[in-house]
């Protein structure tokens, strides 16, 4: 029984991933066959020389593209199954309520102030400029709540108002740097629509045990979550730690949408679409669908990135479009259900 | 003296009663009319400031002759085809924006309900981008009116696809189903924009952060014309709202036709402001600001045409500091006008949902 539960949340995915990932580095603006495609990757994985012929550059040339897609889904996926859980908010997505703005604009502030552009250093401007725009949107959102009846958690909406709120003035002042400081121009001028296209793999290996370790803590206080969906009272009579549960949920909310917005600039709306998908799957515990939405993230954001640079081949749709063309009928479709509307 | 009245309106007699109310009546418009004189003064100065002072300064005399016909070697074409357009653009398009703000504000009963938040704005733009694309019409070579018409098209259908998504009106609900609207609006144009070729990319680029530095005197005619049709038009919806801001039911009762104003009133609000988005980008934030700055100074009364002069002395302010300080502070650079406007917008917002919950607090 446990097993056949386990199905649908991650062995299928598991299986879909690699369909996915060999798709995503065989079809493009030039076709490959899969067997050249696999060996491909397997040479680069194993530091032998590549294969010969225009084929194997052009699987080379997307493998970058393909894991960082991977990492990015799985961690924004997961990074709004926890905010949802953390908020016990439906609407919880990173880009959504204003995390990955404030990750973009501290690391364009860091670039204009001369910060040198290595991995490390983008990840940890990356993770202030979440926590603080996280520390600003729950602020703002509770207070607004409070004030307007029951204390306690801010409701759902004003979370996404205050978001935008953060979004907004956010992206001004990216923009403003943009226009003024060359060194963020050179860096940020692609990246800020959401993309994957210039991704870059030692960045993307760099970053993928921090997001590991990231996800990991999260399913580790997984049972936590289900004990919170039942409210804090409840959740203290079955022996939880709410506060720590809360807390290591937040910090990893933090890590995962600083890596995600490192890696490929604010994607919107990944957060949000996986866990409410999954959960239509019915997956048994949090845990399962923290594990679940790793896995169908990372199937979501390459076949979007797939679609956006087949579809319209030779041009390209960035990624950041494509996943808020899929997000917004998710979101309209979440809002008409009573219980968002609090 | 301040208790007399007090006692009389207290005792409630026929004649104080009256007398007091009217009192009030004329204390209410005297401080409308100064409302009004002050922001007229305000925006003239900000204007003139506009066209005279700058990197490239022009002394009113300059000024005049210039006006009058005569030409001055370069200061002539700097004024006309570059410091004139873009003061007149901007009070133009901001004075449609916030009238365009104050109606949608009385219309759906929430502060926040403001054209550029419920993504109408950005249906507008994008609808112009797609429209470029289509054509592939030069950015500033195109048919201004078929752009415009375009504008117009994208705005009404975001404002339809904000209601059916929400099924309710003006509330929390309809917001946010607004922001989502205005994402897709926002995801529409990104993913337009890279069919453009490169040519009018940067333009589009330029004009999509909310710039006056393209304005012709081409596009300013059109919204001249529009702002000229469809204000009057506002201010005679905003005046017959009235009786909404005492609640439907009571409206109703009242003889009002809320229903079939509203409706009118949001499409006129659309109007305006996709005339002032076709000639100049989307403004972040200009409808949503000058509704509660022109409430500020009038001291809550809501006034379309206070608002309407605020958000004009906003673009004009935010242009003359986008364009002129900041290629004083940075060495050339000049930044999108809306740019500011969005930054300076940011913070209002969250105290405007601060404030928000205050209200709803007080009534519950």
């Amino acid at each position: 029984m446990p097993m056949a539960a386990a199905v649908l949340p991650v062995v299928l995915p598991l299986g879909l991933l690699a369909v996915a990932a060999v798709a995503g580095l065989a079809l493009g603006a030039r076709t490959v066959d899969p067997t050249t495609a696999l060996r491909t990757l397997t040479a680069m994985l194993s530091g032998q020389p590549l294969p010969g012929g225009i084929d194997a550059a052009a699987v080379a040339s997307r493998v970058p593209r393909t894991v960082t897609a991977a990492l990015v889904g799985s961690s924004l996926a997961v990074a709004g199954a926890c905010l949802q859980g953390a908020t016990r908010n439906p609407l919880g997505d990173p880009g959504l309520l204003g995390l990955s703005g404030g990750a973009s604009l501290a690391m364009a502030i860091g670039l204009a102030l001369g910060v040198p552009a290595s991995a490390p250093a983008t990840l940890g401007l990356a993770a202030l400029g979440t926590a603080g725009a996280a520390a600003l949107v729950y602020a703002c959102a509770s207070a607004a709540t409070r004030i307007g009846g029951t204390p306690g958690a801010p409701s759902p909406i004003a979370l996404v108002l205050a978001g935008a709120a953060v979004t907004a003035g956010t992206t001004a002042v990216t923009t403003a740097l943009l226009v003024l400081s060359p060194a963020v121009r050179d860096r940020l001028r692609f990246w800020s629509i959401g993309t994957v296209a210039r991704a870059e793999l030692s960045e993307a290996l760099l970053l993928a045990p921090v997001i590991l370790a990231a996800v990991l803590a999260a399913i580790a206080v997984g049972s936590g979550l289900d004990a919170l969906a039942l409210g804090e009272d409840l959740a203290h009579g079955l022996g939880s730690r709410p506060g720590h549960v809360r807390a290591v949920l937040l910090a990893a909310v933090v890590v995962l949408t600083a890596a995600a917005v490192a890696l490929a600039g604010p994607v919107a709306f990944v957060g949000l679409v996986v866990p409410h998908a999954l959960r239509r799957l019915r997956p048994q515990g949090a845990r399962m669908l923290l594990c679940g939405s790793a896995l169908w993230g990372a199937v979501l954001v390459i076949v979007a990135d797939l679609l956006g640079r087949t579809v319209v081949a030779p041009g390209e749709v960035h990624l950041g479009v494509t996943t808020v063309l899929i997000g917004v009928p998710v979101l309209l479709v979440l809002l008409r259900r009573t219980g968002v509307a609090a | 003296m301040m208790p007399r009245s007090s006692v009389t309106a207290a005792c409630g007699t026929g004649v104080s009663a009256h007398r007091a109310v009217s009192r009030m009546r004329r204390a209410d418009r005297l401080r409308l009319g100064s409302a009004v004189a002050g922001l007229s003064v305000t925006l003239l100065v900000l204007a003139a400031l506009r066209v005279l002072w700058g990197a490239y300064q022009v002394t009113p005399a300059d000024f005049v002759r210039i006006l009058s016909g005569q030409t001055i070697a370069g200061a002539s074409f700097i004024v006309l085809e570059e410091k004139l357009p873009r003061a007149v653009a901007a009070m133009l398009a901001g004075a449609a924006l916030g009238a365009s703000g104050a109606l949608y504000r009385r219309t759906l009963r929430n502060p926040l309900a403001s054209p550029d938040i419920l993504g109408v704005t950005t249906g507008a733009a994008a609808a112009v981008v797609a429209w470029l694309a289509a054509t592939a019409a030069q950015m500033g070579g195109g048919s201004d009116l078929a752009r415009s018409a375009a504008a117009l098209v994208g705005a009404l259908a975001a404002g339809a696809a904000v209601f059916l998504a929400a099924r309710s009106i003006g509330g929390e609900r309809f917001i946010v189903a607004g922001i989502a609207v205005g994402a897709a609006g926002q995801a529409i144009v990104a993913g337009t924009m890279l069919s453009l070729s490169q040519h009018d990319l940067q333009a589009a680029t330029v004009w999509l952060a909310g710039s006056l530095n393209g304005v012709t005197w081409g596009r300013i005619a059109l919204l001249a014309a529009a702002t000229a049709l469809l204000l009057p038009a506002a201010g005679l919806l905003h005046r017959a709202l009235a009786p909404v801001d005492l609640g439907l039911p009571t409206a109703t009762a009242l003889g009002a036709r809320p229903r079939r104003t509203g409706a009118a009133a949001l499409i006129v609000g659309a109007g305006l402001a996709a005339a002032a988005t076709a000639a100049v980008g989307p403004l972040a934030f200009v409808a949503l600001l000058a509704g509660p700055a022109a409430q500020f100074l009038t001291g809550g009364r809501p006034s379309l045409t206070c608002s309407a002069l605020a958000g004009a002395a906003m673009v004009v302010l935010a242009d003359l500091l986008a364009a002129e300080t900041t290629a004083l502070l940075f060495d050339g650079a000049r930044l999108p006008t809306g740019v500011l406007t969005g930054a300076a917008g940011a913070p209002l917002m969250l105290w405007m949902l601060l404030r928000q919950g205050r209200e709803r607090g007080g009534r519950a």
